[in-house]
């Protein structure tokens, strides 16, 4: 062949190559049948509950064709719309590709039918009783589903199984110190000052958001004061406005102590007008003699002044109750018996018990009383019973319990066992028939507020699994198999759960409004029944209680085991959104460290990620250190929730669970263990943290941060943009640092909102996070004291932006709006803007993060966000999506500008401290422009960026 | 000799890389023309609905069976149902019918090819067009007069931007056919519609209007210009 000829037929090949290469094909699929109100393209909403363990949320999910995409907190709801990580995040475990899918009989697979019979079969045809273990609920409708099913089958027990705290045996209803601590949510919308002695309120409480979004967002107090006294660092600590550590085994001695002087005061004032006659009423409350008596006591027992802060403490409580404020105190879980009985006593001295006061018993949790509600009394029925099968019912007693639970599991090991959960999880792992549960976004279910009000939770999408079952039908199906006339007439858990309601609550909205609203209106009967009930306390009690107590004086390490803020008691381990959730304190992701104080690290000449082993008794854990500034000395703190072995790929290999180290015959606390041993292993591992460095060294920024009131401008303002006029709109955004308590809400709320990939613990190593939303903790050495502040980092949305300008395809400019928006099919990922940004908040996509979405995680995408791909750098942008939405809602309704209340970005959604506004600034009257006029600074403005960003002061 | 046969040899490259050039300019105009403009992309489809019958000869609004242009982003193929309300009395037996009536009595989706395509980063939304009063011909064609539904308009970013720039130049106002009314500016409305005027449903109702109103409300003067920023569409 002619080269002519081969140069010939080459182009020709190409030419026809070219021809026929044309756009892969799109198929259309329109439904059969139009569904109701779905609209293609346009998200409809749907209120529902969140329940976790026995304090519900009020939640509202958004849905795209059909499909959930986002969990937003429902502002109408008792909860106040407040929303924490875990509950956005339990989305993605409804699309979780590692969920249990198919039931399992044996080592076969098999259908629902017949996995069902199988049970069946097995309880009906032995000689022995069954225990049906269930988690703590607040769900009435479960209760007298499960009522019913006893009565139906009486050779049948409901235990209930709670995780460690309940094993403190707080069940002594009779005890108010007990009950106040355990049962009573505490309207903190009413308090000026909370003393959290110990307590991470704003952490890893069950209910921290509802608290977080009472005691900043909702409170009737302007700037409410939070005083922390803790022996570890916890988010509730980073967000105090002043933080004292002590030692973990201290906490009585200074309860006493501060009991002491707050008497002592209160007894010279007695009689004089300088205090409130607020105060003057408390005296009158107690016998004067039996204080007297206390405060004598309480002299002799702890003479000795050992704490200095005590003095501002007391002068603060004082003066915030002159100003009329109500003031309370929070105690911790792993608070002994002795000190949350003086908590109790200080509540009731500063009045904060009682009727429309901040701890008012009608505001409590729901416990449903039956006789196994105790977990000791589940280990002496297993014993005492034989079960011949045990019914696991979305349950993980092998991970979540200490030794002894599990020694007994052992020996009742011949009992058939049968697990129903979500994941194929350690207890289902030991199981001989396992069925899939539906996600809580799939099922039926009711739920019992804290203020009484009960609320339905409605399924917003068809089961993904047809093989799986709520744990309600299973029981409806399980009966009716055994005994046909069971729950006459009703066949499937929606009816059971309509005619529970209907008839308990009939004078209430009617069903179709309070599944349109997500709240039942107030006349609901059993709010109306909860009359605050007044157990009063008798002050001998306690001082029997302190006379028990003896300082064990250790020189040894203490270990302070907390639950997880992100996966709490580590139930949704394999949710991948979760484990890189950073944590609010350490910043890490993907595992759990020891954390403990330089101080205490270089007695013991441990390095950051030095391996380290401790040990109690004959058990030993194997993890690295984290160094952290704040911590008391002499003391190792880790999380539980990690270490999970079985139930998905996701969580393998993260983390140790620490709660093999508990040592259940210690009585005091189990969140505490003394006397442990240390010792290096000499290897180092790598920890994935978000932040690495936590010391602020610019100079500019210190000083905006330590000093009230003064604003650096920038030096020069000299640019090389040209001046822009913002004629419309401009957005701007502003975060109240003393409102930031780094809960993390807002990152997941952006990483559902925005299509946001999860990269896994290496990449994190690497520093290749693809978060647009990081929460930053700086502390600084203010006076010999640790100060901490919380920075949301995001975009900045600078009007003179560096990265702009150094763009060589312009695929990041400027809005008209004042975005500075970024083109995704633009860039060819020079990554010069991510040098040139000084804030490090653009992200770049290394690995093709998208391909790792497989079915059917890929419906968790939301439609009107671009999934970008590998090579293309991306940040946050202001939700344009959302303000583009708006602005169509605006013009159609005939208002030419966005009013304020259309449009929310997904971080101001989720925030529930209120910390986050966003609006526009060009308006005067708009909330974001009001609350700019306070002290607020803009980072590294000697850059001459001009950030639309406002951080405002911490106070 | 040597001199000479250097010159020619790179004569020879000259030429070569010209035709090389010239091949890949022509094979990526024709790739363009075709995977990225993709003018007169007409695939078979499963039904073969006619556009022109339907609309043109019947005179069916537009948004009769694309409804959710009108309140949407997308803009919804007609459900098998919404066929049958018509077919179940209308020409059911019909060759063409098969595989509609299959559709509607096994509950099996019908699947269409997709005829005019977007990328995933572009963000068009439908329903901003209708109520700017744009007719659907002014990117889709004249609808009516087609057989088998066809591509008509480049659909690239500069074609966007051309009508977006000069939208006197290039926009069709909304015509009879397309059934669009701004519905959704009810403030408009009202002051345009007498008081205890109801509003039909299902976008078949604009020959009712009284003919002054619709003018005046269908044909604004001076139409504004659309949003040229990137993240109007693209985020």
């Amino acid at each position: 062949m002619k080269r002519r000829d081969f140069i010939a037929s080459l182009s020709a090949s190409m030419a026809l190559i070219a021809a026929g290469c044309r756009r892969p094909e799109q198929k259309i699929v329109p439904q059969v049948t139009p569904v109701e109100y779905l609209v293609p393209g346009v998200a409809n909403y749907y209120t529902s509950v969140y329940i976790q363990k026995n304090f519900a949320y009020g939640i509202l999910i958004k849905t795209r064709e059909g499909r959930p995409i986002k969990i937003d907190g429902n502002p109408d709801s008792p909860t106040k719309g407040s929303i924490s990580p875990k509950i956005q995040a339990s989305l993605y475990s409804l699309y979780d590709p590692d969920r249990f899918w198919e039931p399992v009989v044996g080592n076969k697979k098999v259908d629902l039918e017949i996995a069902i019979n199988e049970v069946a079969k097995i309880i009906s045809g032995m000689n022995g009783r069954t225990a049906v273990i269930i988690d703590e609920h607040c769900s009435p409708a479960l209760e007298n589903l499960l009522n019913d099913f006893v009565n139906t089958l009486p050779y049948i027990d409901v235990i209930k199984l709670s995780y460690l705290n309940n094993l403190k045996q707080l069940n002594k209803e009779d005890n108010a110190h007990l009950y106040y601590f355990k049962r009573v949510i505490p309207n903190l919308s009413k308090a000026g000052l909370v003393v959290s002695v110990s307590s991470d309120f704003l952490g890893n409480d069950k209910a921290s958001p509802y608290y977080a979004s009472s005691f900043f967002r909702n409170n009737r107090i302007k700037n409410p004061r939070l005083l922390c006294i803790e022996s570890i660092l916890t988010a509730t600590g980073i967000t105090a406005n002043e933080r004292y550590v002590i030692k973990p085994n201290d906490y009585e001695e200074f309860l006493a102590e501060l009991s002491r002087e707050m008497l002592k005061k209160l007894v010279n004032l007695y009689g004089t007008e300088t205090l409130d006659k607020r105060i003057l009423e408390l005296q009158s409350r107690f016998n004067m003699d039996s204080l007297h008596n206390y405060l004598q006591f309480l002299n002799e027992r702890f003479s000795v002044s050992k704490f200095g802060f005590i003095d501002i403490i007391v002068n603060e409580l004082f003066l915030s109750k002159e100003r009329g404020e109500e003031v309370c105190f929070l105690g911790g879980e792993n608070l002994s018996e002795a000190s949350l009985a003086m908590i109790f006593q200080l509540n009731k001295m500063m009045l904060s018990i009682g009727e429309n006061k901040i701890f008012d018993s009608s505001a409590k949790v729901t416990e449903f009383i039956d006789k196994y509600s105790d977990s000791d009394k589940f280990c002496d029925n297993l014993e005492a019973f034989d079960y011949k099968s045990i019914i696991f019912l979305d349950v993980n007693p092998v991970y979540q319990s200490d030794s002894v639970i599990n020694s007994l599991l052992n020996k009742i090991l011949k009992a058939n066992k049968i697990s129903l959960s979500l994941y194929k999880d350690e207890t289902a792992d030991t199981c001989g028939i396992c069925i899939p549960l539906t996600h809580y976004l799939e099922s039926w279910s009711d739920a019992e507020f804290f203020d009484g009000q009960r609320i339905i939770q409605q399924p917003v999408i068809a089961p993904l699994n047809k093989h799986s079952v709520s744990k309600e039908d299973f029981l409806i199906k399980l009966a009716k198999l055994i005994n046909q006339s069971a729950f006459n007439g009703i066949d499937s858990n929606y009816a059971f759960v309509t005619k529970s309601y209907l008839q308990k609550a009939p004078d209430t909205l009617s069903w179709e409004q309070m599944l349109r609203t997500g709240n039942c209106g107030k006349n609901v009967e059993n709010a109306n029944s909860r009359i605050s009930k007044d157990i009063s306390i008798n002050l001998n009690e306690t001082k029997d209680l302190l006379r028990e107590y003896e300082n064990k004086v250790t020189n040894g390490l203490s270990l302070v085991l907390t639950q997880s803020c992100n996966l709490q008691e580590g139930k949704e381990a394999n949710n991948a959104w979760l484990q890189e959730l950073p944590d609010p304190v350490t910043k890490q992701t993907w595992g759990n460290a020891f954390c403990l104080s330089p101080e205490t690290a270089k007695k013991l000449a441990i390095k950051d990620f030095d391996v380290i082993k401790v040990s109690n008794n004959s058990k030993e854990v194997e993890l690295p250190a984290i160094l952290i500034e704040g911590l008391s000395e002499d003391v190792i703190h880790g999380t539980l929730g990690y270490g999970r072995t079985k139930g998905g790929k996701t969580l393998k290999e993260v983390g140790k669970n620490l709660a093999q180290l508990i040592d259940i015959s210690d009585n005091k606390s189990f969140y505490l263990i003394n006397n442990i041993k240390v010792s290096k292993t000499g290897k180092t591992e790598k920890i994935a943290l978000f932040q690495t460095e936590r010391k602020i060294t610019n100079e500019n920024l210190l000083s905006e941060l330590t000093k009230k009131n003064t604003r650096n401008t920038p030096k020069q303002n000299i640019s090389i943009f040209p001046k822009y006029d913002y004629k419309g709109q401009r957005w701007a955004m502003s975060i109240d640092l003393s409102k930031c308590t780094a809960c993390g809400s807002c990152i997941i709320s952006c990483q559902a909102e925005n299509n946001i990939p999860v990269v896994g613990k290496e990449e994190i190593i690497r520093g290749r996070m693809m978060n647009w939303l990081r929460i930053d903790t700086y502390e600084i050495n203010l006076n010999d004291k640790t100060k901490y502040f919380n920075f949301p980092m995001l975009c900045q949305h600078c009007e003179m932006a560096p990265c702009e300008s150094v763009c060589p395809v312009a695929a990041t400019t400027h809005s008209p709006e004042g975005i500075n928006e970024m083109t995704y099919n633009r860039c060819i990922g020079a990554r010069f803007c991510m040098v040139n940004c000084p804030y490090k908040i653009r992200r770049f996509n290394f690995k093709n993060h998208p391909s790792g979405i497989v079915k059917p995680l890929e419906n968790i995408l939301n439609p009107d966000v671009t999934v970008r791909m590998q090579g293309i750098a991306e940040k946050c942008t202001f939700c344009v999506q959302r303000i583009n939405e708006a602005r169509y809602r605006a013009k159609d309704e005939g208002i030419s500008k966005i009013p304020e209340e259309y449009l929310k970005t997904a971080c101001q959604q989720a925030c529930p401290t209120g910390a986050i506004i966003f609006g526009d600034i060009n308006n005067p009257e708009s909330e974001i422009s009001k609350s700019v006029k306070r002290s607020h600074f803009k980072l590294l403005e000697e850059l001459n960026t001009n950030p639309s960003i406002h951080y405002l002061k911490k106070l | 000799m040597k001199t000479r046969s250097k010159d020619s040899r790179y004569k020879r490259k000259i030429i070569i890389s010209f035709l090389w050039l010239s091949c890949l300019i022509l094979s990526g105009y024709i790739g363009y023309n075709n995977s990225i403009k993709n003018i007169g992309f007409s695939p078979r489809q499963p039904v073969a609905f006619s556009h022109k019958k339907h609309s043109g000869d019947f005179g069916m609004k537009c948004l009769f069976c694309h409804s959710s242009a009108e309140k949407s982003a997308f803009s919804s193929i007609p459900t098998t149902k919404s066929c049958m309300v018509c077919h179940l009395a209308l020409k059911n037996q019909s060759e063409l019918m098969k595989l509609v009536n299959y559709s509607f009595d096994n509950n099996i989706p019908i699947q269409y090819t997709r005829v005019n395509i977007l990328p995933d980063y572009t963000h068009f939304n439908h329903s901003r067009h209708l109520i700017a009063q744009i007719d659907c011909s002014s990117c889709h064609g004249e609808v009516e007069k087609m057989d088998s539904i066809r591509q008509e308009k480049a659909l690239t970013m500069s074609w966007c931007l051309d009508c977006h720039r000069n939208p006197e130049k290039f926009i069709v106002f909304a015509r009879d056919i397309s059934g669009i009314v701004t519905i959704k500016n009810t403030t408009k409305v009202n002051m345009l519609f007498p008081k205890d005027f109801v509003f039909p449903s299902f976008g078949m109702w604009s020959n009712d209007l009284p003919k002054t109103y619709m003018k005046e409300f269908l044909m604004p003067k001076n139409p504004s210009r659309g949003p040229e920023n990137c993240s109007a569409c693209h985020y």
